[in-house]
């Protein structure tokens, strides 16, 4: 927290930060990004772009509703990508069903774990 | 993790994340202290997907087309929003000078099949917050900053 009003005056500024998060999306670069995170091509990448896309034009709108773009373009914006979670072993086995189905699960290890 | 109750196996979890989850996209709110959320999630019917957020009297939230300060109806229990707003409720709790943040979330979990998602949703609050007040090292996918500093430089 020692720069705290460090970022705050940072983002005060909107004119230093006018780059458009919503081209850097379509280029390619969110795909890898998530590639590089650990999804694979069973895991529906373009779908989740598309929602990324989607998100960022949404608050393209916010921004011109509001006022943000009003005198260099869009402040500055970031993605992030938050996992849901299943219980492997708790009070409901059925989680681990829905996780072996999702394929991202390794069986071997777990049995190490659960032995 | 957040959010788990381990009492719930005797004290014995064991969680593995899934390829399923929150897409969010966050920028600093221009006023400081007025919070705009929007779900994507088509679940949530078009006129009830954004609400307003007001981080000076106690995170106090709207519907959309309302100003937080002249606000009259709050926001049901069991609403989408109630997530952000507790959340947003406790990190003000703990950083009292904290400023608002825009974001949009669209979600491809599927509705209430125990995968968490309301802890991810808390997750992805902190991550907007965070990101716009650095509360921590930054947990950025992909942001204008990253790229114009290349710390993204391998992807």
């Amino acid at each position: 927290m020692g720069d705290f009003t460090t970022h705050q005056e940072k983002f005060a500024d909107t004119s230093a930060a006018p780059l458009s998060l919503l081209d850097e999306l379509a280029d390619g670069r969110l795909r890898r990004a998530m590639e590089h995170a650990g999804l694979g091509l069973d895991d529906n990448i373009d779908e989740k772009v598309q929602l990324f896309i989607a998100a960022a034009a949404e608050l393209r709108l916010v921004a011109k509703h509001r006022g943000t773009e009003r005198f260099s373009g869009p402040a500055e914006a970031a993605a992030f990508w938050v996992p849901g979670r299943v219980e492997v072993r708790s009070n409901s086995p059925f989680y681990l069903a829905i996780c072996l189905a999702l394929k991202k699960f390794y069986l071997g290890t777990v049995v190490n774990i659960l032995s | 993790m957040a959010g788990k109750h381990t009492d719930y196996a005797g004290g014995k979890s064991l969680l593995a994340a899934v390829p399923r989850g929150f897409c969010v996209v966050a920028m600093p709110s221009l006023d400081f202290s007025t919070c705009r959320v929007t779900t994507l999630h088509q679940g949530v019917p078009l006129g009830d997907r954004t609400v307003t957020l007001d981080l000076t009297e106690g995170v106090s939230s709207s519907a959309a087309g309302t100003t937080p300060s002249n606000a009259t109806v709050e926001v049901a229990t069991g609403h989408w929003s109630n997530y952000v707003r507790v959340a947003l409720r406790r990190l003000k709790r703990n950083f009292p000078d904290l400023r608002a943040v825009d974001f949009c979330i669209g979600c491809d979990l599927p509705v209430a099949s125990g995968m968490s998602t309301s802890s991810a949703l808390i997750c992805a609050v902190f991550l907007a917050v965070d990101y716009v007040n650095s509360l921590r090292g930054s947990l950025t996918l992909v942001s204008s900053s990253s790229f114009r500093m290349g710390r993204d430089k391998e992807l």
